[in-house]
């Protein structure tokens, strides 16, 4: 147990911290380099407190609920997305390190830890982030209830507290910052599972524009960075198989991801020589004619015919039918495991130890 | 995942007898190259079979985004701060070229719906490594390869600069160094020559 | 016990640690009956917290815990649509007091406040500002404020808030938290006058116009302080124990008969006016709480 839970007077150490200072203003930029006393249970938003206080009022930074729930303190360490309030700072000290801190990434800074989350609210309020029940209210003052178990898909999705982690480090969204980002399409699919929500085929329509679900790039930055376990990409991946098993499937995305289904189901393989046509259609393709061609000629792709079929592909197929039949074909197929994850960060945390029982 | 979960094992398994598959015990742990020859009696291997050496080649090495993260899935090494690849670089002779979008995306899985963002993405660990002065660069994903050799030509009908950066396979690189001859580790199939690698390796 | 209101197992943890059964502090809060699965699964965040903040796995060990000011059963006052009475302002949320919950407020019942009463404040807001465009403000008042706001940011030399707020935070705790004296108050009464005064000197070293926390900080220092004030006014005024005011050495008992009626406060010429309202019982006639 640590000294902060147990009110004892605390031991102190010296946290030595760098932070990027910037001013909009006028473009100043520059990396200062602060000294605290702090006690040993000192999170890095403390850090900053006390700077603030006692060094420099001048350090611009959000913060408000100071226990993970409000989502104002994200910003970088050492270049990667954390919630301030939620880092703390003993190991780090103890090893030495002197931490880099900055503003979030893929949001324009307004001065030092402060970005300009304009463009973050731009995007939430684009997936339209309410319920839209499409059904009447009950009479008599009397309620419709839903089940937990029928909410237990969107569990995670709701743990969201908008703090950014995951937008600043979304790879496609630096290089297209009108992608709609992994913050609001994590918050779409909180809609589209929704049981009680009746537009998700509007919704699904919508998010399969330009900007839209498709141009993930599957980097996995947003699962790696969310600090509330939110898991973005598991999300995008959801709303994609959605859309597929609502026809909406006219992005060059949707089209490459169903070739996959397709030929694992015909095949039992994944027909690469046709994934480009399949994905771009013809005429595409032909514009495409000498970049393949000079991947042909560098024996890169194997001939398209005949495809080469598994010789139990008829498991494949059977398997394809299965899925189908128990309506597992959209983003019921795609299997989160939360538990499975949780029990194995349990491990990991405890070196492997199992759980005690209940009764243990 | 299915090893944590006994519910959603047993699901998969009533499904996988269904179409007369035999049931998943759990028994196997995935293990990926990279991580076998990075430590342990694998790096021991490894050290051995690298006897013809990289002789303080240049390697840049690019990680490839799924074998990174999530970081509490693979759980191999820090996925901000990896170290397996140059490791293996320098076990096998080379010199590792540090640079900060080595653990960032190609751009491969969108690279045909959206081919522009991707490009966006591809070009960085390409001219950072240029720029930190890589002979050549090392990927242990097969997509990461292909968008990093074969898409270097739409970089240059796209930004105009020419990179010619020779990309290999962590496989090809630890063949190499293991004097495994050009022919075996087919090159030919590079888009982008390999041939200043292997002049500047004698081979 | 567990699953009684915040006040009572506020005051059941406080009696503990006073009584010196506590540990350096704490009482220990033990999930462990309910097995790693169950905390896993349903407790996630509890345990995230109790890991981030005090090092502990409630799978494995007591969470330490001691009452804290969690929530601000008071507010603004507002009328159900979250009107207040200064035209055109409505309130919603922790900052509104719309009563509904009284002199404490049981688990879950935020939520009210804020989808509830949010709602309606906002659907009522947005209607009176498309049918009003602007609202008569006092010169005098806009002069004034910009008058304070100039003599805060052009002062050079003085005391940083950070103490005073700090000072005020632990005192308020120590005389004004779980278990409230009639001497303890009138102390506080005497500290918080003197932090006000130190108020006077403060100084803001960050004197830019852009993103300036240093000077929203010290103002909702001021407001801090003036709602202390407000708060030891008003307790030292409600001689009686309720709900999360609780006086059990001089006034250990509910009485409906002089005190069943609101507490109002306003401030004017520098310092808090006390009032009252009464208190409207439809359906539900209150009771005494047993468990």
């Amino acid at each position: 147990m640590t000294e902060a839970a147990l009110n004892v007077e605390a031991r102190t150490m010296r946290v030595p911290i760098k932070i990027w200072r910037y001013d909009s203003a006028t473009g100043e930029r520059a990396l200062k380099e602060y000294v605290v006393d702090a006690p040993e249970w000192v999170t890095l938003l403390d850090v900053l407190d006390i700077i603030k206080d006692q060094q420099d009022g001048s350090l611009s930074y959000r913060k408000s609920c100071r226990m993970m729930i409000c989502g104002s303190c994200g910003m970088r360490m050492d270049g990667a997305a954390v919630l301030a309030c939620k880092t703390r700072m003993y190991d780090i000290v103890q090893s030495g390190h002197v931490p880099v801190i900055s503003a979030m990434g893929n949001l324009p800074i307004v001065k030092d830890l402060v970005v300009d989350m304009q463009p973050f609210w731009d995007k939430f309020h684009a997936v339209k982030p309410w319920l839209q029940p499409g059904y009447e209210e009950p009479p008599d003052g009397k309620e419709y209830i839903v089940s937990q178990e029928r909410m237990n898909p969107i569990h995670k999705e709701s743990l969201c507290i908008n703090c950014g982690c995951c937008v600043s480090e979304c790879n496609a969204m630096e290089s297209d910052p009108e992608f709609l980002g992994p913050q609001a399409l994590a918050k779409a699919f909180r809609f589209v599972g929704d049981p009680r929500d009746q537009s998700d085929v509007d919704r699904l329509e919508d998010l399969n524009s330009e900007h839209g679900i498709w141009e993930c790039t599957r980097c996995y930055f947003c699962t790696e960075r969310c600090p509330k376990g939110v898991d973005p990409r598991d999300s995008i991946a959801k709303l994609g198989a959605e859309s597929v098993k609502e026809g909406i499937d006219r992005d060059l995305g949707a089209k490459h991801a169903k070739w996959f289904v397709t030929s694992a189901k015909t095949t039992g393989w994944l027909r690469e020589t046709e994934l480009v046509p399949k994905t771009q259609g013809i005429v595409s393709a032909i514009k495409e004619t000498r970049f393949a061609m000079t991947l042909a000629l560098k024996g890169k792709v194997p001939p398209p015919v005949p495809p080469h079929v598994a010789q139990d592909v008829e498991e494949s197929r059977k398997l394809y039918d299965l899925v189908h039949e128990q309506g597992r074909d959209g983003a019921a197929g795609i299997v989160q495991g939360e538990r499975g994850i949780a029990r194995m960060e349990y491990l990991h945390e405890t070196s492997g130890e199992e759980p005690p029982d209940a009764d243990g | 995942m299915l090893k944590g979960d006994p519910e959603l094992l047993g699901r998969v398994n009533e499904n996988l007898q269904r179409v007369g598959i035999p049931a998943y015990t759990g028994s196997i742990e995935v293990r990926h190259l990279l991580w076998e020859i990075s430590d342990g009696p694998g790096y021991e291997l490894l050290k051995q079979a690298a006897h013809k050496g990289l002789k303080g080649l240049r390697v840049a090495p690019f990680y490839g985004c799924q074998i990174l993260r999530p970081s509490k899935l693979l759980g191999h090494e820090d996925p901000d701060r990896p170290w397996s690849l140059e490791r293996i670089i320098e076990a096998c002779g080379g010199e590792p070229v540090d640079y900060p979008a080595k653990i960032k995306c190609c751009g491969f899985p969108i690279i045909q719906a959206r081919e522009e963002t991707a490009l966006g993405e591809l070009i960085q660990p390409i001219e950072q490594a240029v720029e930190a002065g890589a002979d050549a660069m090392v990927t242990p994903c097969p997509l990461c390869h292909l968008s990093l050799d074969a898409w270097q030509s739409k970089l240059k009908k796209a930004t105009g600069k020419d990179f010619q950066m020779p990309i290999l396979h962590l496989s090809q690189l630890v063949g190499v160094a293991a004097g495994l001859e050009a022919s075996e580790l087919m090159f030919k199939r590079h888009v982008v020559s390999v041939d200043p690698v292997l002049e500047k390796l004698e081979v | 016990m567990e699953l009684a209101s915040r006040d009572v197992i506020s005051r059941a943890e406080q009696t503990e640690i006073d009584e010196g059964r506590g540990v350096d502090g704490n009482v220990l809060l033990d999930l462990r009956h309910l097995g790693a699965e169950k905390i896993l699964d349903r407790l996630h965040g509890t345990r995230e917290l109790s890991m981030v903040f005090a090092g502990v796995d409630p799978i494995r060990e007591p969470i330490p815990v001691r009452p804290g000011a969690h929530y601000h059963m008071g507010g603004v006052d507002t009328d159900v649509w979250g009107k207040t009475n200064v035209e055109g302002l409505y309130a919603a949320g922790e900052c509104a007091c719309v009563s509904v919950h009284g002199a404490n407020r049981l688990g879950g019942n935020a939520l009210m406040e804020t989808i509830t009463y949010g709602k309606r404040a906002g659907r009522h807001a947005a209607e009176w500002a498309l049918a009003n465009t602007t609202i008569e403000i006092p010169e005098s008042t806009e002069q004034d404020a910009e008058r304070d706001l100039k003599a805060l940011l052009d002062r050079s030399d003085g005391e940083r808030p950070w103490r005073i707020r700090d000072e005020l935070a632990r005192t308020m705790h120590e005389n004004f938290g779980v278990f409230r004296r009639e001497d303890q108050m009138e102390r506080q009464g005497e500290i918080v006058a003197g932090l006000r005064e130190r108020y006077q000197q403060i100084v803001v070293e960050d004197k830019g116009q852009l993103f300036n926390s240093d000077l929203t900080q010290a103002l909702e220092l001021e407001f801090l302080l003036e709602l202390a004030e407000c708060m030891v006014v008003c307790g030292i005024a409600r001689k009686e124990s309720r709900g999360a005011h609780a006086r059990p050495q001089d006034y250990p008992d509910r009485d409906d008969a002089n005190y069943m009626k609101h507490t109002m406060v306003s401030w004017e010429n520098g310092e808090p006016r006390l009032d009252w309202k009464p208190v409207t019982v439809t359906k539900w006639q209150p009771q005494e709480r047993t468990y």
